[in-house]
């Protein structure tokens, strides 16, 4: 806090990024687990981030003080929520979980998390997360500038 | 005498402007966390502008008037530049993408490496300025 606001600001980010990717990787792992202690197959999770300040912000230009915009402290992580998107319906009879009566018999409800999906928001991720180590990098250059002057006399 | 020499002057100018730029360097980290936040709506620091404008202010008097009553108001009235204060504003108009985030993270990195360049700049200015009254105490 204080003085160095900038780099918790940056290290909440890192952190929160961090999470995400965690929840892809499980993503990923679980891609075709059908059994859960829940039941039925695996459901994809996704991270929901908010900003840390929860001071409402509002529109006008006109405000007094108290309701002017302040510098925001960063992002949190609200919950992790399950996508309830429909499952993958693989047909394969002899899978132990498979669907044994009614006009779905055979098939095997497969997690609804589509590799593809999580791949590309793992790029977007891992761009994000330097995004914010180099945020830390500039700020603490910045910190360095600061130290530097009067040295010379 | 030394209170109101140019020195001093640039000196608070140079004070002002270092403290601003942290305060940019914080908004932008901020703006750069939440890049990933739905509805969030960047922010931005206005300061240089209107502080050019209050130093032009009072460099030319344009159009001298005169006045016969305390009552007339001057066309014309020189902005203070100690008055100036950098302004938050959030960018509410613009969508940048389709969950109402706005944040543009190759603008902000952009204003982060312009702003730690600036840092920097300020900084050796201020260093030359102890320099100089240095020299001066010396004799």
């Amino acid at each position: 806090m204080g003085m160095f606001l900038s780099i918790d600001t940056s290290a909440s980010g890192l952190s929160a990024f961090r999470l995400k990717m965690d929840v892809v990787a499980n993503n990923i792992a679980n891609v075709n687990t059908t059994r859960t202690p829940e039941g039925g197959p695996y459901k994809r999770q996704r991270v929901v981030f908010a900003p840390r300040d929860t001071k409402v912000r509002f529109k006008s230009p006109f405000l007094p003080n108290v309701l002017k915009p302040v510098i925001g402290t960063g992002v949190r992580v609200l919950r992790v929520e399950k996508d309830d998107a429909p499952f993958r319906l693989v047909w394969d009879p002899t899978h132990p979980d498979a669907i044994k009566s009614g006009p779905k018999a055979g098939y095997v409800e497969m997690p609804n998390v589509n590799v593809v999906t999580e791949m590309t928001d793992m790029i977007a991720i891992s761009r994000s997360y330097e995004a914010n180590a180099m945020m830390i990098e500039h700020s603490k250059s910045i910190f360095n500038t600061a130290l530097q002057i009067g040295r010379s006399t | 005498m030394f209170i109101d020499s140019s020195l001093t002057k640039t000196q608070y100018l140079l004070e002002k402007g270092l403290d601003v730029c942290l305060i940019r360097q914080e908004v932008i980290a901020d703006n750069i966390a939440n890049v990933d936040t739905p509805h969030f709506k960047r922010m931005d620091v206005t300061f240089e502008s209107q502080l050019a404008r209050a130093l032009e202010s009072e460099k030319n008097p344009r159009f001298p008037v005169y006045l016969t009553n305390p009552k007339h108001i001057d066309f014309f009235k020189p902005l203070d530049y100690r008055t100036v204060e950098p302004k938050l504003q959030i960018e509410h108009d613009t969508n940048y993408r389709n969950d109402k985030n706005n944040v543009d993270i190759e603008k902000e990195i952009a204003d982060s490496i312009k702003n730690t360049m600036r840092y920097r700049a300020m900084a050796q200015r201020v260093d030359d300025n102890f320099k100089m009254m240095h020299l001066a105490l010396q004799g």
